[in-house]
């Protein structure tokens, strides 16, 4: 992973913690709010049912009351005192006097419990009312559950004495929808009662102020609980998998009559508004991730750029002073630690070039020194025996004629020798000098190699000592080569392994395909071999191991093969023979090209 | 004094002739009616959901052959005479002569014959002035039959039904208003009132207070209101009890169990507190789908209320289904009835649930009798009671009583309550004739004071 994706992603990371420990505090204190706003809110709504409540109560012992002492009951307590009171005149009276009353629970009781008429309950008449407890009437009103033709119903229920004491009203108001929707409820609020009059939990009973549709199953657990238990309860209930429809149901548990439990308050608090909140607070922060993202992208793109640029430029300078091009230059754009870097970069470069032109030079005159020393040698060798040879010349010119002209016929020999001699190695030299470039064509190097074998096939067999071994690879392709200049040095290399072994022995040229599409060609000798030492310097112009070598035969060769993009190497040691190896790309198509496109710009 | 004695008889006999003219009958007026259900139409052989208020009405517009009296006895109708062969297949009826149609057209045999297959399947073939039925069994019901308001004589065409009846038909607006004239033309000699105007769709406290506000001259009251109304000094005039209220189950009795709940259920059923409290007094707790003085053994089907004896047979079935109890519900009386049944179930530990409209397993219901002929009667009773048809194989009472006690033993039928016919009358409306069977008389009533119907 590169400089710039490091850092991209080390601004990435910071910007997305830093905006989710954002996105997470504003939900936490929103929650915390939201459940303190809640909290506040029942606590309002229940104090508002109290108070209600109380309101209702009190309105329905006034109106009992009224009634008790009304003319209706009075009759109808005078009506009791008759041996065989007639209940057919008071069937339908509780519920008119009930309905100008407008309660919705009127019943009126005898001394025995025996309800005269019965407003909810017309054909209750002389039963029992088993739940009215006549000798601890309360004196406010309480909650009791009520036996109805279609069930039962949860009422405010108060009762009263009717004149003369022998006739009791329990009127009452019913826990309904109508009363819960007195009740003001804020915008997300609503209540719920659950009426505890049945053996079980039924949705039936419970009384909802809104036109919510949902099913009130949901809400059994947590009126199950408070009816267990008979204390204050709180839940989250999730009506829809939309979790907008949430809702905090706070259940607050209503004591009837002689204690029990007659019914549940449920105060329910929607989470929307909590949850919409929530989601626009996580939309936001996503939003502002993305926007972070985005921008730490172009931040560190640039930041990268800024600081990478100059490095990847001084990556790239450096390449290419290892390649070899000390002339490479950065640019210096600023005066920080990367200009500064960049400047020395400049100055190493600038000092590597100036000692390469130094080495360069030294190696010139070095090189220069050596073909002058190895030319005096040359020349110094002949131009003894022609010292010598004139001075016997003239010696002899002074002796006896006959001498003289035998010496002279000798030193005119010697002389012309030695003037050969000297145009050979002058011719060498010459030869080195000149060294053409490669003119490429489509080469079989076997064939090459036996032409080679055949131009020494005369003289091998001429001297009977120096044996000749062919190990050539049949599936060799053509290569892109000169071939005049690849003989050259095939018959170079021949020759020095003829030079290693005076005393005869193998010679053995081979072939081979290489797997990387390069051919191979081996000139191995069984001569005494040459050391280490001097394997590191046979391609060293002028370097010899022969008494009277140039120096220049393994240098003519080296060039040849450079020139043909190939390689030459010696692996030799003393006593096993000596085996140079050439290897050469294969690649005619390219070769060709190269020479064509060579030829069309000349 | 001599002088001042005949003064004084010439005033009174003045006053005793003023009061004598108060009570004699005379001639003009419009009785108003209000009514609660009306007649699907005025077509007396179609079938009506109130065939009893229909009958009233049919017979001011139309006659049958023979007309049965209030005491059951058959008159003469539009039959002077009438003669069964041996076999009791074929009746031969002489018809009244001179008798016309609303339209004018004489009432003749092939009319007569027309009318009745209409409305039945008898081969009726006219003869002359005379038609002869002829049944595929013999039937001694069929004056019976014939008395009863279906079988009136119509003559039917594309301006509507016409009859021979005291009154004709001035507009009849379907189930709102019928407006009737006198036919001066009657047979049986003009009916004292000019007209008569009859609303519908009203109910018993609207007609009520219609009455009480002098807007109405005859209103139907319900039973259990009559002696409220008459001890507040309304004029009530009552027919014996000939409105049966009964429970009838949907279907009949599968299982044993079945048969034991429903005895329970018909044992718990405390009559004498519904009758006492609920009915006003009014009415006869019922044992039998017939009363007592139409059948004269009614008092033979129990209808004493034992507790004890429901919880133990509840208690011998283990398991006791929930009953839904239906009533109607423009029947406040009828729902509170049934409330008291579902109590006194829950006491013996049935089970009944109340449910508003007819979709019950059991249904508290109100027939009137059609007919005081207790075999008619039983037979049209137990139809429109969605029951089988008893099998009558005789007119006696014994045979009658052997259909019925069939019928009760079924179990689908647990008869509850006889009670009367009650109409509330207007202090205008005078020669009202209190008839057993319920059946009104406007054609022998006059009108105190006449008035116009555009009053």
């Amino acid at each position: 992973m590169n400089f710039r994706r490091k850092l991209l992603l080390a601004f990435s990371a910071s910007v997305v913690v830093v905006v989710a420990a954002l996105a997470w505090t504003v939900s936490a204190l929103t929650r915390s709010a939201f459940d303190r706003m809640n909290e506040e809110r029942t606590l309002a709504l229940v104090r508002q049912f109290q108070r209600e409540f109380d309101r209702r109560g009190d309105e329905v012992v006034q109106e009992v009351e009224t009634i008790a002492r009304g003319e209706a009951a009075a009759r109808m307590a005078l009506d009791l005192h008759r041996a065989q009171p007639d209940f057919g005149a008071y069937v339908g009276e509780a519920k008119t006097i009930a309905d100008s009353h407008r309660l919705d629970f009127l019943e009126f009781v005898d001394g025995q419990r025996r309800i005269v008429s019965s407003a909810q309950w017309p054909a209750k008449f002389g039963y029992q009312d088993a739940s009215l407890d006549l000798p601890s009437i309360p004196k406010r009103a309480y909650l009791k559950e009520e036996n109805l033709p279609q069930g039962s119903a949860l009422g405010l229920f108060a009762v009263q004495p009717a004149t003369g004491g022998e006739l009791f009203v329990a009127g009452g108001k019913r826990l309904d929808k109508n009363f819960l929707e007195t009740l003001d409820l804020p915008v997300g609020t609503r209540a719920l009662l659950y009426e505890n009059v049945g053996p079980a939990f039924s949705a039936e009973h419970v009384i909802d102020s809104s036109e919510k549709e949902e099913g009130t199953e949901k809400i059994e657990p947590i009126v199950r609980e408070v009816l267990c238990d008979g204390k204050e309860h709180t839940a989250t209930v999730r009506w829809t998998a939309d979790r907008r429809d949430d809702e905090i149901m706070h259940a607050i548990p209503l004591a009837g009559q002689s204690g029990r439990l007659a019914g549940v308050l449920l105060i329910s608090s929607s989470l929307r508004a909590y949850v919409e909140l929530n989601r626009r607070v996580r939309d936001i922060a996503l939003l502002a991730g993305g926007a972070g993202i985005l921008l730490m992208i172009l931040i560190s793109t640039w930041a990268a750029g800024r600081v990478t640029r100059p490095v990847e430029q001084l990556a790239t300078a450096a390449r290419s002073v290892a390649r070899g091009d000390l002339g490479v230059k950065v640019e210096v754009a600023s005066k920080d630690e990367l200009g500064e870097l960049a400047d020395a970069f400049n100055r190493m470069t600038r000092e590597l070039r100036e000692q390469s032109d130094r080495l360069v030079q030294a190696e010139r005159v070095a090189a220069w020194r050596e073909l002058a020393r190895r030319l005096a040698h040359e020349l110094k060798n002949p131009l003894f025996p022609l010292q010598l040879t004139v001075e016997n010349l003239v010696r002899a010119h002074t002796q006896d004629p006959q001498v003289f002209e035998e010496m002279f016929r000798e030193s005119t020999a010697t002389l012309l020798a030695e003037i050969a001699n000297l145009k050979s190695t002058i011719g060498r030299f010459s030869e080195f000098s000149r060294m053409p470039q490669p003119n490429f064509q489509q080469v079989d190097l076997n064939d090459l190699v036996q032409q080679v074998a055949r131009v020494f096939q005369a003289q091998w067999q001429a001297s009977a000592k120096i044996d000749c071994r062919l190990e050539l690879d049949n599936t060799l392709p053509p290569i892109a080569a000169d071939s005049d200049l690849l003989h050259r040095a095939i018959s170079n290399l021949v020759l020095n392994a003829m030079d290693a072994m005076p005393a005869g022995g193998t010679i053995t040229l081979a072939t081979s395909k290489k797997p990387d599409d390069r051919v191979r060609l081996e000139v191995r000798d069984s001569g005494s071999g040459i050391t280490p030492e001097e394997c590191q310097r046979l391609f060293t112009p002028y370097y010899t191991t022969k008494q009277h070598g140039t120096g220049l035969g393994l240098a003519i060769v080296q060039s040849i093969v450079s020139d043909h993009h190939g390689t030459i190497s010696v692996h030799s040691a003393p006593g096993q023979g000596t085996t140079f190896v050439i290897e050469l790309p294969q690649y005619w198509d390219r070769r060709k090209s190269e020479s064509e496109s060579a030829k069309s710009a000349v | 004094m001599k002088r001042f004695g005949w003064q004084l008889v010439a005033v009174s006999s003045l006053l005793v002739a003023l009061a004598h003219g108060a009570t004699r009958p005379q001639y003009g007026g419009t009785a108003h009616v209000w009514l609660r259900s009306a007649p699907n139409s005025l077509d007396p052989a179609s079938p009506q959901p109130d065939a009893f208020s229909a009958g009233n009405i049919f017979r001011l517009i139309y006659d049958t052959l023979v007309i049965a009296d209030d005491t059951g006895r058959l008159q003469p109708g539009l039959a002077i005479a009438w003669q069964a062969a041996y076999d009791r297949r074929h009746w031969y009826f002489q018809l009244r002569p001179g008798v016309k149609f609303g339209d004018g057209s004489p009432v003749t045999a092939d009319a007569v014959a027309a009318s009745l297959r209409q409305a039945n399947t008898w081969s009726v073939v006219p003869q002359g002035d005379s038609v002869a039925i002829g049944l595929e069994q013999p039937d001694d019901f069929l004056l019976a039959e014939l008395a009863l308001p279906r079988n009136a004589i119509v003559k039917r065409d594309a301006a509507g039904p016409r009859g021979t009846g005291p009154f004709r038909v001035a507009e009849w607006v379907a189930g709102k208003r019928l407006s009737l004239n006198a036919n001066e033309e009657y047979w049986g000699g003009r009916p004292f009132l000019n007209s008569v105007e009859i609303e519908f769709g009203k109910s018993y406290h609207d007609q009520e207070v219609a009455l009480e506000l002098g807007r109405v001259e005859v209103v139907e009251v319900a039973p259990e209101q009559a002696r409220r109304m008459e001890g507040a000094g309304r004029r009530v005039a009552e027919s014996q009890p000939l409105e049966l209220l009964a429970l009838v189950f949907a279907r009949d009795s599968k299982t044993a169990n079945e048969s034991t709940l429903r005895g329970a259920l018909q044992l718990c059923i405390d009559r004498e507190s519904i009758r006492n409290v609920l009915l006003g007094g009014e009415g006869e707790a019922a044992g039998g789908i017939l009363p007592n003085w139409i059948s004269g053994y009614e008092f033979l089907f129990p209808v004493e209320t034992n507790v004890t004896k429901a919880q133990e047979d509840r208690g011998g079935v283990n398991q006791a289904p929930v009953w839904t109890l239906g009533y109607n519900p423009a029947d406040p009386v009828g729902q509170v009835i049934a409330e008291r049944i579902a109590l006194n179930a829950r006491d013996v530990g049935l089970r009944v649930q109340l449910a508003a409209g007819t979709n019950a397993d059991v249904q508290l219901v109100r027939v009137r009798l059609e007919s005081l002929d207790a075999g008619i009667a039983l037979e049209t009773a137990v139809a429109r009671l969605g029951s089988p048809a008893p099998k009558l194989d005789g007119t006696s009472a014994q045979k009658v009583y052997e259909a019925e006690n069939s019928v009760l033993q079924g179990q689908r039928i647990i008869p509850l309550f006889h009670l009367p016919v009650v109409y509330g009358l207007g202090p205008a409306v005078k020669g009202w004739d209190v008839r057993r069977d319920g059946t009104w008389r406007l054609v022998d009533i006059w009108m105190n004071a006449p008035r116009n119907s555009s009053d």
